[in-house]
């Protein structure tokens, strides 16, 4: 590397640095300043290797529960690992044992840390009831995009920011079995709103990393609707190329396709296990494959997923006895399009999340 | 589990449900209100009279219109998603006696008891007492049990 392209690669880390510290910052719940609310926020990161697929999220949600003290909020570690074999959970933290730095991306749940820092996510998880840990650091390498203010039905919008392309390099501990992780590719985004879970909203949502590490798209989308789907509240499809985001197709641009049939996968692992007691079922409201595809002016672009395995994350839902289901649904994905008169194909991998309820 | 163990489990985690999610306490009553049931695990029995607001432990068994029977052992097994209800049931480590329409508010007083309990903030610690006191290897139901 000459130089002058060394400067250029290391000025561009900081800018998408400066610019992911400036736009994926965690905003903190109104709570602590006597504001009652229905605030969450999460930090959440997907990381897929020919032979894992990793999800680990840190978020903090104001608690509701009557018997909460007032201002108190549930500090939580989703992990979901397969691989080959399922393993995860999601683990609660108590007050004392919680550490969240508003205006930066800092979290110290016990042992277990998020942080930002010198350009790069770091995480350290090591899940106290499961044989599972991680020490891993995140590099970005394309700027984030920050989509603030999708419309909810009941109550204000949600934000969203969201980092579609790092390269992730660290280990990996699951039951024995240590994978080390070099340049692997990895999926971040960032959400923060007020609202309940069982409220009506439900969404479909995705990105697609490329198989190949010189295919230089990426791209995102999502669908929020009502809970019955019968109406969409926004839905965006974002692509990068490179570092920068080149095209964002929006509302009527988009149209998403569900074929009729559904996954049926063999066994769904489900976390907090215990929250299977009330929802057993072993079917999901999973489509068999699934589409999306855009188009504005002379842009477009067809992304096709085929769902291979799911993993649910039960939640308790705020606003009644009920279960809002995270589908965390595992496929392989075939895009291809035209942008800015550049056409493109190339397959990937994807994990979709569709919410549904029980 | 030790003895009077499960029984102490019970009226703790209905402490507990009552203070801590009284909406899933008073769904609990409201489904089994003026029905008696008697849970048996590990061989100690509990019988439990509800009321339109309460659960009350008796004693002795009055006049039970349900029997539910199981191990701390299948209890850890539900708890840990290792089998659902229905296969607990079908593999003979859950037994329950009653009509179909009794049973039947049997599943729903349960399901309200379990989404209590799943969202109290002490609930986690009383399961881990519980996990504590369990039996680690599992004594079948006897055929007497089992009938």
């Amino acid at each position: 590397m000459t130089n002058v392209a060394l400067r250029t690669a290391v000025s561009s880390a900081r800018t998408i640095a400066d610019a992911i510290a400036a736009a994926d910052y965690t905003r903190r719940s109104p709570g602590s300043i006597g504001v009652a609310g229905a605030h969450k926020e999460w930090q959440h990161f997907v990381i897929l290797t020919p032979e894992v697929d990793l999800l680990v999220n840190f978020s903090v949600c104001d608690d509701l529960r009557s018997a909460a003290a007032p201002g108190s909020e549930l500090a939580r570690i989703v992990l979901v690992v397969s691989d080959g074999e399922w393993d995860g959970d999601v683990e609660t933290f108590p007050p004392h044992e919680v550490s969240v730095r508003g205006g930066r991306i800092d979290f110290s749940f016990a042992h277990n840390r998020l942080v930002f820092d010198g350009g790069r996510f770091q995480i350290t998880v090591a899940l106290r009831e499961r044989p599972v840990s991680l020490d891993l650091e995140l590099t970005p390498v394309t700027y984030p995009a920050h989509i603030p203010s999708i419309p909810m039905l009941e109550g204000p919008p949600l934000h969203w920011t969201v980092v579609p392309r790092l390269l992730a390099n660290g280990t990996l501990t699951v039951g024995g079995r240590t994978h080390t992780l070099r340049d692997e590719p990895a999926y971040h985004d960032h959400n923060w709103g007020h609202f309940l879970w069982g409220h009506d909203i439900s969404w479909d949502w995705s990105f697609v990393l490329p198989e190949e590490k010189r295919v230089p798209w990426a791209l995102t989308f999502l669908r929020l609707s009502n809970r019955a789907r019968g109406t969409a509240l926004a839905q965006d499809i974002l692509v990068w190329r490179d570092q920068q985001m080149v095209e964002v197709f929006r509302e009527h641009d988009v149209e998403f396709h569900t074929e009729l049939g559904h996954l049926q996968p063999p066994h769904i692992f489900k976390v907090p296990r215990a929250m299977a007691l009330v929802a057993p079922e072993r079917t999901a409201d999973i489509p068999s494959g699934f589409a999306v595809r855009g188009r504005s002016g002379h842009d477009w672009i067809e992304c096709s997923c085929t769902p291979r395995q799911v993993s649910q994350v039960l939640i308790p839902n705020d606003a009644d006895f009920g279960v809002t289901i995270f589908n965390e649904v595992s496929a392989r994905s075939t895009v291809r399009g035209r942008i800015a008169g550049e056409p493109f194909c190339f397959t990937g991998r994807s994990v979709m999340e569709f919410i549904r309820h029980v | 589990m030790s003895e009077g163990s499960f029984r102490d489990f019970l009226a703790d985690s209905f402490t507990i449900l009552r203070s801590e999610m009284p909406p899933a306490y008073a769904a609990l009553c409201r489904c089994l209100a003026g029905h008696e049931v008697t849970l048996v695990v590990d061989g100690e029995s509990v019988p439990v009279q509800f009321a339109s607001e309460q659960a009350l432990l008796l004693s002795a068994p009055v006049a039970p219109i349900i029997d539910v029977r199981t191990t701390s052992a299948a209890i850890l097994d539900l708890v840990e998603a290792c089998c659902t209800l229905d296969e607990a049931v079908m593999a003979d480590r859950l037994l329950l006696r009653g009509s179909p329409r009794d049973l039947l508010l049997f599943h729903d007083g349960l399901m309200a008891y379990f989404h209590g309990a799943l969202r109290a903030p002490s609930f986690p610690r009383l399961l881990q007492s519980f996990r504590s006191a369990s039996r680690t290897t599992e004594r079948p139901l006897t055929p007497e049990e089992t009938g």
